[in-house]
């Protein structure tokens, strides 16, 4: 552990610490939330709009529940839409940029272009469409903003396996009569993955941001389920005069993605470091 | 004596041009023509861009070939492809220039040396180890290099390892570009003396590629001088060395003294 947090750095392991903090909160919520019940959902209109107080410490919402129930229920959604983009995304991407990379020719002009389609749209209006194509919905938001992100995820991929396609070791592999599936996971991807794994962590606090825009606008999670995006959107209606609704979760998203991108940087200039020694 | 193993008849390897206006590149191999007896050596010397490397990796099927015929063993090698290439793969070793790169960072030494044994269809399990370890053992090192990665290996120790890789599936040729080129010169010397013990073991034939007559020398029956593209001169390694025919043969020799010479002591 000690040596994890010397790799990491002071900043990256307190980010760490904020990630695995939220992500305990996401896994234990009804047990962790003061309001259980308030956190899933049931109202409690006899104390709505209440600021801050010992009972509520983040006050409660235009419906009377626990704000910080709420938080904490909105955890889940929030964590899980952010990791599961980039997993999606990673998993179109990664074998899309693996194949146009290693094949060349006419199967990596196909791909690439394909790919070169659905970067040429704007990232948050493209998921904004097909999230209102697909209906509101969890998953359905997951899958919108996944369709706008594996593109970056594909062209890595492609550049790393540029490189590494010409590597003496490939080469070796290839005499030796290697079948090329085999070179494509044996020798090529171990050296490709890294990258886009510290990418891909890079990538989740962007990634949940989109997420939260998106049930900010209404296409997200259906209520009553917590979700820190639309958690904003509702207390907008009462903001400034009742802050808290709104400043609640939208402290969340912005400490959980920081936390994330500081993370990502973290690993990505060891990363740096680690090629730096093996040159 | 019995037909070749390796033959090599007007071979061209031309690369394409870049470029739509670009004139025709001259030929990297022009018409090159050797032939390899079984169980012995032919090495083949030139300078950067004579055109050895290319000729190599035509051998090895990396590049295309424009015309001419190369038959291993008495089939036609370069009728060969796909699965079935893959296959004929299989009776050809090879040995790059620096182990460093040849040898995959991110695998051991015995995945490494699994991997052609693993290509060939074998299954894996403790015949396999043995195996591997044997391998190891006949190149000079040890089983506790095993779990090991490249890196941790010195230049000499890594280019056994890849010799090692090289001979697992038992080829009968055995193809090496360069091999001591990377390693200083006490090592270069060990590695030659394992190249020597091992053709004589496994009854190999070997295309020895290197800019360094010097060691050639040492180790082959037939040489092949190259220079750009073409072959300069070509015979027994013991007339060449006593007495070259052409100019240029004479030049890569004393180039090799001089060198050798005015190397600096690191």
């Amino acid at each position: 552990m000690s040596a994890l947090a010397r790799r990491l750095g002071y900043g990256g392991t307190l980010c760490l610490a904020v990630i695995v903090t939220f992500a305990l909160l996401a896994l234990f919520a009804p047990w962790l939330a003061p309001y259980p019940d308030q956190g899933m959902g049931t109202p409690n209109v006899i104390a709505k709009l209440k600021p801050p107080s010992a009972d509520f410490w983040l006050g409660t919402d235009h419906l009377g529940r626990d704000v910080l129930s709420r938080v904490i229920f909105g955890a889940r959604v929030s964590m899980s839409a952010g990791l599961l983009i980039v997993a999606f995304s990673l998993l179109i991407g990664l074998p899309v940029g693996l194949l146009a990379g290693y094949f060349g020719g006419w199967a990596d002009e196909a791909l690439m272009r394909v790919t070169d389609v659905f970067l040429a749209f704007p990232a948050l209006l493209l998921a904004v469409l097909l999230a209102a194509a697909l209906g509101p919905g969890l998953l359905n938001s997951i899958v919108a903003v996944a369709v706008t992100w594996w593109p970056w995820y594909a062209r890595m991929a492609r550049a790393e396996v540029l490189v590494l396609r010409g590597q003496p070791y490939v080469e070796a592999a290839s005499v030796m009569g290697v079948s090329q599936g085999r070179i494509l996971i044996r020798h090529i991807l171990p050296g490709a993955a890294r990258p886009l794994l510290v990418q891909a962590a890079l990538d989740v606090g962007p990634a949940l941001l989109t997420a939260s825009s998106l049930s900010f606008l209404g296409l997200g999670i259906l209520p009553p389920t917590a979700d820190w995006g639309k958690m904003v959107d509702e207390g907008r209606k009462f903001f400034p005069d009742r802050w808290w609704v709104s400043a609640a979760p939208g402290i969340a998203i912005f400490l959980l993605a920081l936390a994330f991108s500081v993370l990502g940087d973290a690993l990505r200039d060891r990363e740096g470091d680690k090629r730096r020694d093996a040159a | 004596m019995t037909a070749p193993l390796l033959d090599v008849h007007n071979l061209v390897v031309r690369y394409k041009p870049r470029g739509l206006f670009a004139a025709a590149a001259k030929p990297a191999v022009d018409r090159v023509s050797l032939s390899l007896p079984a169980g012995s050596t032919l090495g083949v010397v030139g300078e950067s861009g004579s055109g050895k490397s290319s000729l190599l990796r035509a051998v090895l099927r990396l590049v295309p070939v424009e015309s001419g015929s190369i038959t291993l063993d008495g089939q036609d090698w370069l009728a060969a492809h796909g699965p079935a290439l893959r296959r004929a793969r299989h009776s050809i070793g090879f040995v790059a220039q620096n182990p460093f790169l040849s040898l995959s960072p991110r695998l051991t030494i015995a995945q490494i040396l699994a991997e052609p044994l693993l290509a060939r269809g074998d299954k894996p399990g403790a015949a396999m180890q043995d195996r591997i370890a044997v391998l190891l053992s006949r190149c000079g090192l040890p089983p506790d290099f095993l779990p090991r990665r490249a890196r941790e290996l010195s230049g000499g120790q890594a280019q056994r390892v890849a010799i090692a890789r090289a001979l697992a599936l038992s080829p009968r040729l055995l193809v090496l570009d360069e091999p001591t080129s990377a390693l200083d010169v006490s090592v270069q010397a060990q590695i030659l003396n394992l190249l020597m013990d091992l053709k004589a073991d496994f009854g190999l034939s070997m295309l020895f590629v290197t800019h360094n007559l010097k060691v050639v020398a040492h180790i082959a029956d037939q040489l092949m001088v190259m220079r750009q593209g073409s072959v300069v001169e070509s015979g027994a390694t013991e007339r060449i060395m006593s007495a070259a025919e052409q100019l240029y043969t004479q030049e890569l020799m004393g180039f090799g003294r001089r060198a050798q010479k005015s190397a600096p002591t690191s």
